[in-house]
């Protein structure tokens, strides 16, 4: 193994693959941190130069560009309340109120820090036990994933901070609207309203530009026009050193890291589920499982560390299947096949024995361009934050058009940019009416999931439901699913009868 | 003050900058089409085309095999036509999103339909979309798969399609086999359940992608689709192809047996088709299909499909394509009601 990875190390490091890692990484993460460009289409760019070079080369080139793509949506996340991507709308939660509190600084280098240990993390699960990993994530059927996706909505219900019945239904409107389009299997269109555009259903990215970076627009305009300066967030720069959190913080996190990254490595693997979704689990885990889950909203580093640590070890998660058994789990990945496939490469058991020097060079690309990514980023730490400082009738209008640019950029069709809008107008109706909007973002990332393995699976039980039960892996997912649901009733009621006897008193 | 406003701009720009540069070559924002135009009422014979970038969209999702033929046409087009071509994937519905995009789009040769009459056939035939053949004026075919393979799981301990479909008629429905319901291997599936008299449990898979996972991981015992995405675990003893829907025996499968052999009158074969809107200057079809043609001499290019997908490539001109097609078109029809079942 060793000697592999010093092959690869040898072939990746020379003048032109470093250049490309140092390249690729920044133009990655800059992707990742403007709300409307995601990792996949940064990768979508890219590829077509990769053909022209070796496949080793194409990779060290498409690979950076993936890590910083991931990574980088933190940034705006924490610092403009807009998730740079799907990946990072967690990370939003406390990373935006701790810069409120003035510790914008401190989220960042909480984030970046905490991104890099995930990122490293996932990548050394990669290198030393993907083909293990690989095999127990075949063990997951139809019925499985139903299963876990049924038990990650019933987080939906820690996710509703205050009002539980809010939460419920902001969650179902994000189920109903998975509903738009061609139902998954037969085809059968479904709130199309005859429309061509429609029947593609509805795409994650533009609902969550929408959601998030419009109605997030248009808040602050509608607050500059009230008042006459815009509340402006300071941040301090000044007497922040290194990454902004000391030792004691960093290691007061290690077991929330851990967790969520094995949490977010966990769901990387599973094809279809990725990113987008273990930020989100991760965040809530964290947030059940800690001693002070009122906290958790209010700008505590527990939350960001939670969201990035699990988002990024997704990153090498959805590697091994790609790796070793060539299926791509989500877009990002997808084109990272398509690169490979182009010179004749199908990634595989095959490809490791077949092409080692290729298999360990994309390891130490990994590798090295997590690291340049941790550098880059701590340099460039005051650079972001000074962002800020930049009046909001500059930036918001530079953001709204790489939303609309970005929503356009992801299939090529118009209709997007509308959704956008739309979206952004549903955002703004939440906000509003002081709905959350996590629940709905979860209940939109899993509904599909959950119809769609639903149907395959009584489709291959030839119409039984006992399979969910009778099944160990599904049957434990759905035994938590209801201890879950149970617990959180349970929490509930005693907490109301707390209160009312506080009142009694 | 001002150095704060510089620091603005400058990131403003690169912003912008790095936008544009994207879209440059994920979309390719067209130049007005007037010299299209005048091409285009020149009629026949002679024409300019191509002026400027054109988009070859793919309605399907990247990393496909669609996708893959597509970027390998795009770069050897790009030599042929001296013009840039960028892949454009406009995913949704199954391919009928990009498909109508390009019928709508203007009839000026710039934007390229690359699909194929597998999944637009069966978007028909289920009611999906009313888009056919004579939507598009269709320039050429590129590519005929038709190497769609039955296959089991090793496991299952079933290693030649006699004995199968033996095991198949004696309990029908017992064998799940992986299929997308509303695609072509579906389709397939009915062909040979309806030839041969065994009946299978079909199960809907996705795509390629998920199939090969269940397979692997014992969640469904047999799969269609085409030889290619199953080659390397064919090879490396996880899984067994039983027979293929190719008129003959393959030169880079010759071991497993066509269904004709078995006694099964079915066939499959999809044709990857480069699609123009309807009232495009044949000289552009004509000229299109020309460059394709060069392309399918070159070496390069056969030696990358063959390889990643054991497919050997075939050519139909300007003219032939739409006849083929229509052939196609006249065998799948007939099986429409079992479809949609």
């Amino acid at each position: 193994m060793l000697e592999s990875l010093a092959t690869g190390a040898a072939a990746v490091c020379n003048p032109l693959g470093i250049l490309l890692i140092l390249l690729c990484t920044a133009a990655g993460i800059i992707f990742g941190s403007i709300p409307g460009l995601s990792a996949a289409m940064a990768i979508a760019l890219f590829l077509p130069v990769s053909y022209g070079m070796t496949p080793l080369m194409g990779m060290t080139m498409l690979v950076p560009v993936y890590i910083g793509g991931v990574s980088g949506g933190l940034l705006s996340a924490i610092l403009l309340k807009m998730p740079g991507t799907p990946s990072s709308v967690a990370t939003c939660f406390d990373g935006y109120p701790l810069t409120q509190k003035g510790q914008g600084i401190k989220a960042l280098g909480v984030g970046v820090f905490f991104s890099f240990l995930g990122t490293l993390f996932s990548i050394v699960a990669l290198i030393a036990i993907a083909p293990n990993l690989a095999t127990l994530a075949l063990k997951f059927g139809d019925f499985e994933y139903f299963s876990i996706a049924v038990f990650s909505l019933t987080m939906i219900a820690s996710l509703s901070s205050g009002s539980m019945v809010k939460g419920l239904l902001s969650g179902f409107l994000g189920v109903l609207l998975t509903t738009v389009g061609m139902a998954p299997i037969d085809a059968a269109a479904r709130f199309t309203f005859g429309s061509t555009q429609m029947g593609a259903g509805l795409d994650i990215l533009p609902v969550l530009i929408g959601m998030f970076a419009l109605s997030e627009i248009m808040v602050t305009a509608e607050t500059s026009a009230k008042k006459d300066r815009t509340q402006i967030v300071q941040v301090s720069t000044r007497g922040v050193k290194g990454f902004g959190f000391s030792v004691a913080e960093g290691l007061g996190q290690w077991w929330n890291a851990l967790r969520s990254a094995l949490i977010g490595l966990a769901i990387g693997i599973l094809p279809g589920l990725g990113g987008s979704t273990s930020n989100l689990i991760a965040y809530t885990v964290a947030k059940n499982q800690s001693s002070y889950p009122e906290k958790f909203g209010t700008g505590i580093i527990d939350g960001v560390v939670a969201a990035e640590t699990a988002n990024n070890a997704s990153v090498g998660g959805a590697m091994i299947p790609l790796l070793t058994l060539g299926i791509p789990g989500d877009m990002a990945t997808a084109m990272l096949l398509g690169g490979l496939m182009i010179h004749g490469l199908q990634p595989g058991p095959l490809l490791f024995q077949e092409q080692p020097v290729l298999m360990y060079g994309i390891f130490i690309a990994m590798l090295l361009s997590n690291l340049v990514m941790l550098i880059e980023k701590f340099f460039g730490l005051r650079i972001f934050v000074s962002l800020l400082k930049t009046s909001k009738y500059i930036l918001l209008p530079i953001i709204f058009v790489l939303c609309i640019v970005g929503a356009f950029g992801l299939n090529n069709r118009v209709f997007d940019t509308y959704v956008v809008i739309a979206f952004g107008l549903v955002g703004y109706i939440f906000i509003k009416l002081h709905l959350p909007v996590a629940p709905m973002i979860m209940g939109f990332v899993l509904g599909e999931t959950v119809e769609t393995y639903m149907r395959r699976a009584l489709m291959n039980s030839k119409g039984s439901w006992m399979p969910f039960l009778t099944r160990p892996i599904s049957g434990a997912f759905l035994a938590i699913a209801v201890f879950s649901v149970v617990y959180i009733i349970v929490k509930n009621v005693r907490a109301y009868r707390r209160q009312k006897q506080n009142n009694a008193l | 003050m001002k150095a704060k406003k510089l620091l603005a701009l400058g990131l403003a720009g690169t912003m912008a900058a790095m936008c544009f540069a994207g879209c440059g070559s994920s979309a390719s924002f067209s130049a007005p089409a007037s010299s299209a135009g005048s091409a285009a009422q020149q009629g026949s014979g002679e024409t300019n085309w191509p002026e400027r970038g054109i988009s070859l969209v793919v309605p399907l999702a990247a990393g496909g095999d669609t996708d893959y033929y597509a970027c390998l046409y795009a770069k050897y087009l790009e030599e042929e036509l001296g013009q840039t071509v960028t892949v454009v994937n406009t995913e949704g519905s199954g391919g009928t999103v990009g498909a109508q995009t390009v019928a709508d789009a203007e009839p000026d040769g710039y934007t390229i339909l690359f699909y194929h009459t597998g999944n637009l056939y069966a978007n028909k035939m289920l009611g999906v979309s009313e888009l056919d053949q004579n939507s598009f004026e269709i320039a050429c075919i590129g590519e005929v798969d038709d190497t769609n393979t039955l296959c089991v799981r090793s496991s299952l301990g079933i290693d030649n399609a006699e004995d199968f479909i033996e095991a198949a008629k004696a309990e029908p429905d017992k064998y799940s086999c992986a299929v997308t319901i509303s695609g072509f291997s579906y389709y397939t599936l009915c062909q040979l359940e309806d030839a041969s008299g065994m009946s299978l449990n079909p199960v809907d898979a996705g795509g390629a992608s998920a199939m090969i996972p269940a397979l692997l991981g014992d969640q469904v015992d047999a799969g269609i689709n085409s030889y290619g995405v199953f080659k390397q675990y064919v090879e490396d003893g996880s899984i067994i192809p039983l027979l293929t829907y190719g008129e003959e025996r393959s030169e880079y499968f010759p071991d497993v047996p066509t269904v004709k052999e078995l006694g099964y009158d079915c066939s499959a074969a999809r044709a990857y088709f480069f699609g123009l809107p309807k009232g495009t200057d044949p000289a552009i079809a004509q000229k299109l299909s020309d460059a394709v043609e060069k392309i399918q001499e070159n070496g390069e290019y056969t030696t990358n499909v063959s390889e990643t997908y054991c497919v050997t490539p075939q050519f139909k001109p300007y003219g032939e394509a739409l006849s083929y097609m229509d052939e196609i078109w006249a065998e799948m029809e007939t099986y429409t009601e079992i479809m949609n079942q």
